[in-house]
């Protein structure tokens, strides 16, 4: 007992401490986009997408609306923009006071930035063309300065602050104004320093906030979704409109499910296990020590995840509630073993324990050698959870548990049937599920992971609606030795994407070479700006402003400006937050970028780029291949652990009964397979995932079931449809999830362990004579 | 010793009247302002009624600008049309010839060109009502005519323009702008008529950009 005691401590100490070890505040995540995991995804890539998806973590948009054509008081003498200005203004000092707003811009281009922006780049003047212009220059120049003269003459100059000394034919003034980018909306004018746009109807301003990561507590608590729906009351109040979008809200709405979920799901299957512990033991004791089982499995595999990955995700704790149902099996056919009467003989059912944890934990830690976040911690807790709660068991309960013996046996006419019943049920099952199996779909779709509520995706349509184009999930990634390579890649790049917006495949693209060229092409635009000084077209272009002779050789004289070269890292500086976060820095030798892409690019995929230090990161199309690469993995995998555990089982058993054993497993696994193909359904990673988990719990059936005693097999009956019952109720209520991929996963499980616990029944009833021992 | 308490003594007079008659001054100073706010209000609602509102109008205008870094005025002429659905079309003819059609809806990053280009649009109009909400506008009635002199009320507004100077009669005659760098530009409007939408002229206008 001592010993058994000693061993049991030290496994579980050395286990917390390794846990303990490696422990870090933020164990529990919930960032949606994390569980997509970027461990198959080249470095570059990795570092990009977890660049993207920190910004896209804490990015919330607001967009307040109002009707211009709503009747108002002539009496009111503000314009519609100015009021909506000022409640622009009201509702960013709402934003600020609450906690959880890091950062709040909504106001025009923080002047003091754009202002050092305009004085590092003003001497470079001469390098920086707008395309429009560069075409217009190079094509007619002649054209080009009748045009600058219109604008002179024409009343829209008024105001511009026209500078003839220093941007004469304001090519400056274009390039730091852009060629009217099609990602920025109407803006009609700006009021208190807030740019208000126009889109019909309505007009509207764009607030953008950063807020703070989710904190998981015990509590559920949705901090940025209630402040939304405060924010939106307080808009209607004002007869205005309020529009959010932004991962925060999801990752909040999913990570509150799931909470919700792990209670439910948790809480129920606890009360269904211990109804029937109390029902049939009648005795608390090994209830207490079922649920003492239990713990010490979730603090394994709990303390594994953190051990050995050092985080998990609130999903694959979901999923890991399962663990439970599992875990509980040990127990059961331990306690059931020892309602015998006479004296306890635990060694009985030893082989079976172990036959039935070793082909279990083989089926469970192959998933945690998939590249996936959300099957590596899923494997890793349901595997190292069960070895909890088996060694819990095996080490233990012997000296524990102290249990009333009861007598129980079969009723006589279920013990008449047949043995060739159940291989024509075998049989019939593998002949229907091969069948159906031929009409087999597959998924490998991202949606299974989540699916957004419509409250969240109503207002993100209204708020498409409104912005000509979001930045696409789709990205290009631009690499180099150094800034000069990689803007000269990102160059020949735009090109390419310049000629897909011409043939409307591509709506708008976001670029560091947008606005700071690389050096080749600021080479180009001075030596074109300086044959363009020389020009007629220039000279005439004074001559018709009023200019003498004299003064126009001056001006001539004083236009050219010397090449300057000013380092990326010193635009950077003065560089606006969108551009700034293109860039991703220097490291082992190599520069990189992102090329943000807006509107429906679906097209440009089909263009394939194919250009050196180019690469198009479509992380949802990425994913869905390693989702669909990993469900061929594992649909290949099953037949391996089909074989190794027949291996196992047959050097215990021999051919014949291993034979016999394995197949119970294999037609439940194709059976529930089937299920999925008959009702439909597309097979994707978490139906398959599924499917080793039946495979897992129906060679544990199968064992327990042949390897039992002639006349303990109604014990064993028993502690087999208690662990069923129990799987059944934690796997099937996993079917209620509101997340496709847990719903799946369920729903295959409760059918496959439904049809295990039918063909092992079917075993019993049909066992005529003899020990099968 | 004497001459300084008589010095003393004038001084504490002059506060302690002063102090009587500020508010005094005062309260005539804020009479005095309403009384004008509401004779202008008066006055420019008179010039509203004087003036022959048109939703579709063609005219010619003549401009003269005169820019600080310049040696000379820029003149031009040429015809405008004013829409009160498609906006403002301004063709210049001489010395440059140019078509640039304004509106509300005009897409532009430009928030400061579409400043002067939105008060244009309302004056052009007689819209005084929305001229009110982004100007202060002071109106004079001038023998048969009137001049209405307008003041940004945004100080966003105010670093680009100083003033805009309006003088008509049943119609608009001249505008004078001022810029706040110096730029002088005066516009004068002639042989206006009221046109309807089918008018050939006026069609043209608006289609050929």
């Amino acid at each position: 007992m001592k010993l058994r005691l000693l061993i049991w401590l030290i496994l579980f100490s050395s286990l917390t401490l390794a846990a303990v070890s490696r422990y870090q505040p933020h164990w529990l995540q919930t960032d949606l986009l994390a569980l997509a995991g970027t461990n198959a995804l080249p470095a570059a890539n990795q570092r990009a997408q977890e660049n993207l998806n920190h910004q896209l973590q804490q990015s919330l948009i607001w967009i307040l609306v109002a009707e211009r054509t709503k009747e108002r008081d002539p009496a009111e003498q503000k314009t519609p923009e100015q009021s909506l200005a000022e409640y622009t203004q009201q509702l960013a000092n709402r934003l600020q006071a609450a906690k959880i707003v890091d950062t709040l811009s909504y106001r025009w281009a923080d002047q003091q930035r754009a202002k050092r922006e305009w004085q590092l780049l003003l001497p470079m003047r001469q390098q920086l063309l707008t395309d429009h212009d560069k075409q217009q220059i190079a094509l007619s120049p002649g054209k080009f300065s009748k045009q600058q003269l219109a604008y002179i003459y024409g009343p829209q100059s008024s105001g511009s602050r026209l500078n003839l000394d220093t941007d004469a034919f304001s090519t400056f003034r274009h390039f730091m104004l852009g060629d009217s980018p099609k990602n920025i909306a109407t803006i009609t004018q700006t009021s208190a320093e807030i740019p208000i746009q126009r889109k019909d109807t309505q007009i509207f301003t764009l607030l953008k906030t950063n807020v703070q990561p989710l904190e998981m507590s015990g509590q559920v608590s949705t901090p940025a979704l209630d402040l939304v729906a405060e924010s939106k009351q307080w808009a209607t109040q004002h007869g205005l409109q309020l529009l959010v979008a932004g991962v925060p809200l999801h990752t909040e709405y999913a990570a509150a499910g799931a909470q919700r979920e792990i209670r439910f799901i948790g809480g129920l299957s606890m009360g269904a296990i211990c109804l029937l512990s109390l029902l049939l033991f009648r005795s608390p004791r090994p209830l207490i020590l079922s649920i003492f089982a239990i713990g010490c499995g979730i603090a394994s595999g709990t303390a594994a995840v953190i051990a050995l990955l050092g985080q998990m995700h609130i999903l694959a704790f979901v999923f890991g509630t399962t663990v439970t149902g599992l875990a509980i099996d040990y127990s059961f056919h331990f306690i059931c073993n020892r309602m015998r009467p006479g004296e306890p003989r635990d060694s009985d059912i030893m082989p079976g324990l172990v036959l039935g944890l070793l082909s279990s934990c083989l089926a469970f830690f192959a998933l945690a050698f998939t590249p996936f976040p959300l099957l590596q911690q899923m494997g890793l807790f349901v595997g190292c959870g069960l070895l909890g709660a088996w060694l819990t068991v095996v080490l233990l309960f012997p000296s524990l548990l102290k249990l009333p013996q009861r007598s129980l046996a079969l009723p006589h006419w279920l013990q008449s049937n047949h043995r060739s019943i159940y291989y024509i049920a075998l049989i019939f099952v593998l002949i229907i599920s091969g069948a159906a199996i031929v009409k087999i779909k597959f998924s490998g779709d991202l949606q299974l992971f989540y699916q957004a509520p419509d409250f969240l995706t109503k207002d993100e349509q209204q708020l498409n609606a409104l912005l000509p184009a979001r930045a696409s999930s789709k990205y290009f990634l631009v690499q180099g030795e150094n800034w000069q390579q990689l803007l000269q890649r990102e160059a020949l790049l735009t090109t390419q994407l310049k000629q897909a917006i011409d043939a409307h495949e591509l709506q708008d693209f976001q670029a560091l070479s947008n606005k700071f060229p690389s050096l080749k092409h600021q080479r180009e635009n001075h030596a074109l700006l300086e044959t363009f000084y020389r020009s007629a077209a220039v000279n005439n272009f004074y001559q018709q402003l009023g200019y003498t002779t004299a003064q126009i050789e001056k001006r001539i004289a004083d236009l050219p400006q010397p090449f300057k070269t000013v380092p990326l890292s010193a635009w950077l500086e003065t560089a606006d937050d969108n551009y700034r976060s293109l860039w991703l820095g220097c490291e082992d030798g190599h520069c990189t970028s992102i090329v943000r892409l807006f509107g429906p690019e679906a097209a440009l995929l089909e263009r394939q780029v194919t250009l050196p230090g180019v690469t198009l990161v479509d992380s949802p199309r990425d994913i869905a291949k390693i989702m669909s690469q990993q469900r061929d993995l594992l649909l290949q995998l099953l037949p391996l652990i089909v074989l190794v555990a027949f291996a196992v089982i047959a050097l215990r058993t021999g051919l014949r009964k291993a034979l016999s054993i394995v197949g119970l497993p294999l037609a439940s696994v194709l059976g529930a397979l089937a299920a999925v193909v008959i009702t439909g359904n597309p097979v994707n990673l978490f139906h398959v995932a599924a499917l080793l988990l039946i495979f897992g719990i129906g060679v544990d059936y199968a064992v327990f079931s042949h390897l039992c005693h002639e006349h303990d097999r109604v014990y064993t009956l028993t502690a087999i449809a208690m662990a069923g019952i129990t799987t059944l109720l934690s796997f099937g209520l996993l079917a209620l999830s509101q997340t496709p991929a847990i719903a799946d996963f369920g729903l295959t499980l409760a059918v496959g362990s439904l049809l295990t616990m039918a063909l092992a029944g079917l075993y019993f009833l049909t066992q005529n004579k003899g020990s099968n021992r | 010793m004497r001459t300084c308490l008589r010095k003393l003594s004038i001084l504490i007079l002059t506060f302690c009247c002063s102090v009587i008659a500020l508010p005094a001054a005062t309260a005539v100073e804020i009479a005095e302002t309403a009384t004008s706010e509401t004779s202008n209000a008066k006055t420019l609602q008179q010039i509203s009624k004087q003036l022959h509102k048109t939703p579709h109008l063609l005219g010619k205008f003549k401009q003269q600008k005169i820019l600080p870094q310049l040696p000379q005025p820029l003149n031009s002429k040429g015809i405008f049309a004013l829409s009160e659905q498609q906006g403002l079309s301004w063709r210049t003819l001489e010395p440059i010839a140019s078509h640039t059609i304004f509106n509300e809806q005009q897409t532009t990053t430009s928030n400061l060109a579409q400043s002067i280009t939105t008060p244009m649009l309302q004056i052009l109009r007689g819209d005084f009502q929305a001229l009110q909400k982004l100007f202060f506008i002071q109106a004079k009635q001038i023998n048969d005519g009137w001049q209405l002199i307008l003041q940004p009320r945004s100080t966003t507004l105010q670093k680009f323009i100083t003033a805009i100077e309006v003088f008509g009669d049943q119609q608009i005659n001249h505008i004078r702008l001022q810029e706040s760098n110096q730029a002088l530009t005066e516009i004068q409007l002639y042989d206006l008529r009221k046109v309807t939408l089918d008018d050939a002229q006026f069609v043209a206008e608006f289609k050929s950009h």
